[in-house]
């Protein structure tokens, strides 16, 4: 890794753009509680609906306040764990099994192939959010059963593509090789062929963080997600709705910091596959 | 008897049988499709998916390899016998370094505790197959190695865990002339230093003569002739191998290739009974096809599956 990292760091501002914007957003959801003015979950009602500091409001919110006096800047910051958390743990949980099961249906195929296949192709003809839906109806809301919603559905994808290299990588000599030397069929999986798939499935869970940051966002908009006063951008959003002609920050910032955040997201997403895949790794290898 | 698991009547080796002394360099020899590769992998258990042995042994001083568990197996393969394929680049894992992939042996089979015995260890094996630069090597990744450079590191590969018998399915077809020459000079210290059992899988017969003991001829599925190198090579007594060697060009003649007439069959093709080259030879009786043949002994040690052997133990027709 050592020899590419370097030939390959300068090779473009993607990843390091991608990089610095989903930092800046990680270190800001860390230290939330050092780096928010004021608390979130308490306004003072006598400074609601301040505008932004450049408007004509005060020094003291920089970006206002929102209709029960909260700072939008605190709640901003605050959110960034919510929505970021949301984000990452649904990746995280997804890519973990998705993962896993991936493996397994690759490598002994068979009825359980099927049976994975059949389940994918099931779930993969709900939209996510009208599956997120159902499933928060039915478990109700709050942060853990989002997350819930979120993953079961994105496990998916994470399969198909584990599924669909395992497959490919069984063939390769080098797995024969690796047989060959007294390697059983579990450890070929995990420390000869997963070292090989494995930036594949960072790439694509990079980018899945980013589409249920969004997921997340939606079904909060809708009142399906995090409940008040807990803040959240996707929540923050659908709370300025009301006061879209008056208090345009209160949604526009908020949103402002999706875009960000997820562009972000794709970005680093898009470094990484140039950074890891061996397509790129130099001119002339076969693969 | 190696067919389809399953029991579809198309069998791929059959009536193969031979004997591998320590410290003996035996080849095996044979054209494409002949059931080469086959041989050295059922040894390991390393079949195909869809192909099994119906029939037949293996044993490695005296233990049954053939139906052994799987347990028994992982601790066998690497350890006891190690096999080296045929084409370097792709048998070695493109993302790891050359270090890590020497010194997998050692892990799998807990040879070496702690990384810097590990480590110790595989810059030993490497200098040994006569890599340039050991330190530098390890650290370094398949693709930046060059064929015959590739073809060591699998050979330091192969050897990590200290094998007695190493299998190696025609390890230098893929590589240049020039670096063929050194890497069979390798695998003969290797064979030498070692004492290591080597069996070497070729369909160069000039190759074969250069660096063998003893050599195995194969023709569809079948040994047809086995015996030592100046026995096969001056006094082959089976058809085919005789054709083989008439086949071969020879530096500085000018003379017209004979080529032996017809194809190799197929799996399918093989006839069933007797002799699977009858309907090539020219020599061919009646009752080369009406019974199974067994090896008859021409001279001490030297074998073939033919009936002219058998009724005169002189070889027949012109040899090279």
């Amino acid at each position: 890794m050592g020899v590419r990292l370097k030939d390959r760091l300068g090779a473009g501002p993607t990843l390091v753009v991608g990089a610095v914007v989903v930092a800046i957003f990680a270190l800001d959801a860390l230290l939330a509680p050092l780096v928010a003015p004021h608390d979130p979950l308490h306004g003072e009602l006598a400074r609601r609906l301040l505008p932004p500091v450049w408007m004509g409001g005060s020094a003291d919110y920089l970006l206002g306040t929102d209709g029960l006096g909260r700072d939008v800047l605190s709640r901003l910051v605050w959110g960034a764990r919510v929505s970021f958390g949301l984000g990452l743990a649904g990746a995280a949980i997804a890519a973990g099994v998705g993962t896993a099961l991936g493996m397994v249906a690759g490598w002994w195929e068979g009825w359980l192939d099927g049976l994975l296949g059949r389940l994918a192709d099931f779930l993969l003809a709900f939209p996510m959010l009208i599956f997120a839906i159902g499933v928060i109806t039915a478990l109700g809301s709050g942060f853990w059963n989002l997350i819930l919603a979120l993953s079961l559905k994105s496990w998916v994808e994470f399969m198909r593509l584990v599924r669909g290299q395992v497959l490919a990588h069984k063939q390769l000599v080098y797995v024969d090789a690796a047989h060959a030397l007294g390697r059983s069929g579990a450890g070929i999986l995990a420390w000869e062929i997963l070292p090989n798939i494995f930036h594949g499935v960072l790439v694509l869970a990079t980018l899945r963080v980013g589409y249920l940051i969004i997921a997340a966002a939606s079904l909060s908009f809708l009142g399906l997600g995090v409940q008040p006063p807990t803040p959240e951008w996707g929540a923050m959003v659908n709370d300025g709705r009301n006061f879209m002609l008056s208090a345009w920050w209160l949604s526009t910032f908020p949103g402002l910091a999706i875009v960000v955040l997820v562009l972000g997201l794709n970005l680093l997403s898009e470094g990484l596959h140039e950074l890891l895949d061996p397509r790129f790794r130099d001119p002339g290898i076969p693969r | 008897m190696v067919g389809p698991a399953g029991g579809r009547p198309v069998l791929l080796l059959r009536s193969l049988s031979f004997v591998v002394e320590p410290g003996e360099i035996l080849g095996l020899i044979g054209e494409s499709g002949c059931g080469k590769s086959l041989t050295l992998l059922s040894v390991l258990g390393l079949l195909p998916r869809g192909l099994a042995v119906q029939a037949g042994s293996v044993r490695l001083d005296g233990m049954e390899l053939i139906g052994a568990p799987q347990r028994a197996m992982a601790a066998i393969r690497g350890r006891r016998v190690a096999i080296i394929f045929q084409d370097p680049q792709n048998c070695l894992n493109p993302s790891f370094t050359i270090g890590r992939q020497v010194g997998e042996a050692l892990c799998i089979h807990k040879l070496a505790r702690g990384r810097r015995a590990v480590r110790d260890r595989v810059v030993e094996l490497l200098t040994e197959v006569g890599l340039p630069d050991p330190e530098g090597c390890m650290d370094r990744f398949p693709h930046q190695l060059s064929g015959g450079m590739q073809q060591r590191a699998l050979i330091a590969t192969a050897l990590a865990a200290g094998p007695q018998l190493l299998l190696a399915d025609e390890p230098t077809t893929a590589l240049d002339v020039s670096v063929q020459a050194q890497i069979m000079e390798l695998l003969r210290d290797v064979n030498r230093q070692r004492g290591c059992s080597i069996v070497l899988v070729t369909h160069d017969l000039a190759l074969a003569s250069q660096f063998c003991d003893r050599i195995a001829v194969m023709y569809a599925g079948q040994i047809v002739e086995e015996g030592s190198v100046a026995n096969i090579v001056h006094r082959p007594a089976h058809p085919y191998t005789q054709g083989l060697l008439a086949c071969l060009p020879m530096l500085g003649r000018r003379q017209q290739l004979r080529p032996i007439p017809g194809e190799i069959p197929t799996p399918d093709e093989v006839l069933a009974v007797g002799c699977a080259f009858a309907p090539r030879c020219r020599h061919r009786l009646q009752e080369c096809t009406s019974a199974h043949i067994e090896l008859h002994e021409a001279t001490d040690g030297h074998r073939a599956r033919c009936l002219l052997v058998r009724h005169s133990p002189q070889p027949v027709g012109p040899p090279t």
